[in-house]
């Protein structure tokens, strides 16, 4: 209960969890210890059975949502009650060091609006598999964040300050690629800081379900059309300098030469170049009368 | 009447050479058409060179914006029967694709840039399976997005991205923006010869209406490199129309959903 005395707590985390989740505890001791005054606030997918354990020893806020809400509203959900100066959000499957986690903290701190994880491949970097990442790399290249790379909303953990939470709108968490372009568009400063290379995937069964890649890479979609205001007028110069029209209609004037040749044989030279000759004159005549 | 003539005089060719076969050849004579664009005069006769091993059906080019001594080049240079479109003032980025198509006549269509020269093997293998049931044979990607070291190219990303969005990830980088590539004239019609113009666009329509288009061949890339001629591919503006028409291809996706 400690933590509610302060007014305004320096650090809120927020952590979408499910039911079942099995090494709470000691995640919420990490979280704890990131700073002395940590808001924890735990977003559950229908009533957690948990919600007395979480409130009463740990001194959590446990928000109750429907059961249908993903990870991603969860965060969005819990952002809006978060009253800290930095919101960091996480993930109950995260396996992080308590120092990574405050890496993120300290970034935000030192002046960052926006603190992104970029991608991981390391358990698909099979070639062939269906990757988010070009989406990720595409969206942050179109926003002009080059040096992003494939840095996204997707990807946990991330972490915002007070003021880019505002900006963002925690409703807009709920879609990651607008969030994005909305952080961007609003001229947050935005860092990004590699993944911790886990060694292995942490195993067990998997509660939240991951994201469809196809819905990623339509929200995506989505966002740039929303960045780009769509592309139906295209100056010229933009369109390669295409006469279009020439195309499109068909009573439109070319101004252009035709030039038809007909197949031209080669005489002699090489091997068998004299019967190849002869037939090509042969050919020639039978052309004629069909004239 | 003029193809089963063509047909006969065949036989004696295909011996000389061993890598495409005859009986492909055969299928050339009848159903084959190329079709390229001229800019640069450099490499036209080289290109002509291997169209020629290939015995289409016919050859279709699309001269634009380009001095009168090149058309002349290409006039007294073709062994095979040739269409010349010469236009007096530069069509823009791709236009001649759609132009050049409204002229084929052949069954499969070859796409080629006259600026690099790809050997006539090359060609045929994207002709070839063609003949085999593909709708589209593209070129195989060679460059793959997963090398972290490498900072990915924008373009790259914006073709893995439109291959992704209609769920077809196998496809990797590869687009209907790499010549060479051969496709069907169902697969055109299916398409529209006037999206062609736009060839992010015409490969969206063709991923959306499920036609099988393949990634058939992989020419390496140093290959054509080496021929390149410094010329406008270069220019950012490029770039920006080829990310221009991504967005375009994508709100066409978005629109159908």
């Amino acid at each position: 209960m400690d933590n509610r005395i302060y007014d305004r707590p320096a650090v809120s985390v927020i952590i979408p969890m499910s039911d079942n989740a099995r090494n709470m505890k000691k995640l919420l001791s990490v979280v704890k210890r990131i700073d002395p005054h940590t808001e924890v606030i735990v977003v559950c997918n229908g009533v957690s059975s948990q919600e007395a354990i979480l409130s009463d020893e740990w001194g959590t806020q446990v928000i109750s949502t429907s059961l249908e809400a993903d990870s991603h509203e969860a965060r969005a959900i819990g952002s809006a009650h978060a009253r800290g100066d930095v919101v960091l959000f996480i993930d109950e499957h995260l396996a992080m060091p308590l120092l990574y986690l405050k890496k993120y903290v300290t970034l935000v701190k030192k002046g960052s609006d926006v603190v992104l994880t970029t991608y991981s491949d390391h358990w698909v970097s099979k070639r062939g598999k269906h990757s988010a990442r070009s989406a990720y790399c595409l969206l942050n290249y179109l926003l002009g964040q080059k040096r992003m790379g494939s840095a996204s909303f997707e990807n946990i953990p991330f972490a915002l300050s007070r003021n880019a939470l505002e900006a963002i709108g925690s409703m807009t968490l709920c879609k990651p690629a607008v969030a994005l372009v909305q952080a961007s568009v609003s001229g947050l400063k935005m860092t990004s800081i590699a993944p911790f290379a886990a060694t292995k995937q942490p195993t067990g069964t998997r509660d939240i379900v991951p994201k469809d890649i196809r819905t990623i890479y339509w929200e995506h979609a989505k966002a740039i059309q929303l960045l780009t205001g769509g592309t139906k007028l295209r100056r010229a110069e933009q369109d390669g300098q295409r006469h279009r029209d020439l195309v499109h209609s068909s009573d439109v004037l070319h101004l252009r030469s035709v030039i038809h040749l007909e197949s031209r044989v080669k005489e002699g030279g090489g091997w068998g170049g004299k019967r190849k000759a002869k037939y090509a004159r042969s050919h020639k005549k039978t052309q004629r009368r069909a004239h | 009447m003029a193809n089963a003539k063509r047909n006969m005089r065949d036989p004696t060719k295909k011996r000389r050479e061993e890598h495409i076969n005859g009986k492909e050849k055969c299928q050339n004579v009848n159903r084959l058409s190329v079709i390229l664009s001229v800019h640069y005069e450099q490499t036209i006769k080289k290109v002509l060179k291997q169209i020629e091993k290939l015995r289409p059906m016919e050859i279709v080019l699309v001269v634009d914006g380009c001095p009168d001594q090149s058309a002349k080049k290409i006039l007294t240079h073709s062994s095979c029967p040739l269409t010349a479109l010469v236009y007096p003032f530069p069509l823009g980025d791709d236009v001649w694709r759609a132009i050049g198509a409204k002229e084929a006549t052949g069954d499969v269509w070859l796409f080629l840039d006259a600026d690099h020269v790809v050997a006539a093997n090359d060609m045929q293998s994207f002709v070839r399976s063609c003949y085999r049931g593909a709708d589209i044979a593209l070129r195989k990607s060679m460059t793959t997005l997963r090398q972290a070291s490498m900072e990915p190219d924008t373009i790259l990303l914006a073709k893995t991205f439109l291959n992704n969005l209609v769920s077809r990830h196998e496809l990797g980088t590869s687009s209907m923006y790499d010549l060479p590539f051969a496709m069907t004239r169902q697969a055109a019609s299916v398409i529209g010869v006037q999206h062609l113009v736009v060839p992010a666009v015409a490969h969206a329509i063709a991923l959306h209406n499920q036609l099988r288009v393949v990634p058939s061949h992989s020419i390496a890339s140093a290959k054509l490199t080496r021929k390149r001629v410094p010329q406008r591919k270069n220019k950012p503006s490029v770039k920006q129309t080829i990310l221009g028409d991504h967005l375009e291809a994508m709100d066409y996706v978005m629109s159908l959903k």
